[in-house]
């Protein structure tokens, strides 16, 4: 249906133009911004060095081996643990001094009692 | 409109304007400004000699990375960056034809999903580059990004939907489309007190959450390049690394002009229908001042840590996003 400045569609329909138009999209950005440059003048230029195909690994020893490499996921859920750890430790031993004098908690208490006070009165 | 007209249309705006030409333009006109910007808060000049005041300086570094030799490790995939970069700048570039910039708009109800859906696939591809690359600076990056991603994208997809939701709650032709709420956005801050705090909740986690899905400062851990080179990065060079900057400065110009249409009232105090002219400077203005703070906060902040980042996100981002989302339903289910 086409309405007076927009294109209404279904949401089955929209979800398949938005899509083709996201592949024709990409299709361009992979001819003009990689294709047409690597063929037209990137493929010409060749530099060589012994070390050109290896890892950057920034005074270790050169290597072409996979090592040093620790998974994604370990070091997601470090970074998880460390977080959460200290949250847990602030609910224990400090949860006074820092949750319940931090001006973000006061703030969130006025803003929720100013939303449930607004849902009672009825101001919406 | 014949089916060939409008397919016509449709391609000539997802590959000109708003799409893909447009999204080139500004990237490049938004980054010499973000250089600028921190140049002078260094007390430095910043580009200058590639154009007019260096304008043409961010074009230069791209068209001088697209010309170089591809340099690939003996690990690294190499088919598979050159296939998953330009989805992931096609999905961002696809998105610009949902919002009233589009001579032709095209949407439908619930496509706010759709839109989030496309967002997320930037991400992904970013991931998916790195990782195609190994070397153990990038997977630390790829380590740091995964964790603020999972702690950013769902307090800034809640806050997305905040305005859907209640322009949904109070307009009927709404019915949870992106595209409508950009229209009803800015009555939402008037409407009543309710919806101005839930507003207000919503654009501040969405704020915040926005700039660690850029990886901007405090939440560039993921690139840290005094700690591990340039993270997801390091391995990058010529065409590879203009794709994956592509990707990254897209995102810098797609996210703040969704915040700006849901959060700032978009085109407010023009429509679109009325004076496209008028719109298009009133939207793009507000779209600077945004991406203009970032600029600036970016320059100033020092970095997180990784789990500094991710307990900030929850903190302030996600608790403030949920009760914005919990009373907005709440409020849907209310007549």
């Amino acid at each position: 249906m086409i309405c007076m400045n927009e294109l209404q569609l279904t949401v089955d329909i929209y979800a398949l133009v938005i899509t083709t138009l996201t592949l024709v999209n990409a299709g361009a950005v992979y001819m003009i911004f990689y294709e047409m440059f690597k063929r037209f003048y990137g493929a010409k230029l060749k530099f060589e060095t012994p070390v050109k195909n290896m890892m950057t690994l920034c005074g270790m020893e050169v290597t072409d081996e996979v090592k040093h490499l620790v998974p994604v996921s370990e070091i997601m859920v470090f970074t998880f643990r460390k977080a959460f750890k200290h949250i847990t430790e602030s609910l224990t031993s400090e949860f006074e001094s820092k949750v319940l004098r931090d001006w973000f908690f006061y703030a969130l208490i006025i803003l929720t009692a100013l939303i449930v006070l607004s849902l009672i009165m009825g101001w919406y | 409109m014949t089916d060939l007209n409008l397919g016509i249309v449709l391609v000539s705006e997802v590959l000109i304007y708003p799409g893909l030409m447009f999204l080139v333009a500004t990237i490049i006109f938004t980054q010499w400004l973000w250089r600028k910007i921190a140049a002078r808060l260094g007390f430095r000049r910043g580009p200058m000699k590639t154009g007019p005041a260096g304008v043409l300086q961010p074009m230069a570094d791209l068209l001088k990375l697209l010309s170089k030799e591809e340099v690939r490790t003996a690990l690294s995939s190499k088919r598979l960056p050159a296939l998953i970069a330009p989805l992931g700048i096609g999905a961002l570039s696809t998105v610009l034809l949902t919002t009233p910039l589009a001579p032709l708009p095209i949407w439908s109800p619930f496509d706010s999903l759709v839109v989030l859906y496309l967002i997320l696939w930037a991400t992904v591809s970013i991931v998916i580059l790195a990782l195609s690359t190994p070397n153990p600076y990038t997977n630390i990056g790829v380590g740091r990004y995964l964790a603020f991603i999972v702690a950013a994208e769902p307090p800034f997809f809640i806050s997305v939907l905040v305005p859907i939701i209640l322009a949904s709650r109070y307009y009927s032709d709404v019915n949870y489309s992106i595209y409508k709420t950009s229209l009803y956005s800015s009555s939402l801050w008037g409407l009543n007190p309710l919806t101005a705090t839930l507003m207000l909740l919503s654009a501040f986690s969405g704020f915040i959450s926005m700039m660690a899905v850029m990886n901007i400062k405090p939440f560039d851990a993921a690139e840290a390049e005094t700690e591990i080179y340039w993270g997801i990065f390091t391995e990058f060079g010529g065409p590879r690394l203009a794709l994956g900057m592509f990707i990254s400065f897209a995102e810098r110009v797609v996210l703040p002009l969704i915040y700006t249409f849901l959060f700032l009232g978009g085109s407010s105090p023009f429509t679109f229908t009325d004076n496209y002219l008028a719109s298009l400077i009133t939207t793009l203005i507000k779209f600077f001042v945004i991406f203009s703070i970032l600029a600036i906060i970016d320059t100033l902040m020092p970095r997180f840590r990784p789990d500094q980042a991710v307990r900030f996100l929850i903190k302030y981002a996600l608790t403030t996003a949920v009760i914005a989302l919990i009373a907005s339903i709440t409020l849907t289910f209310i007549y």
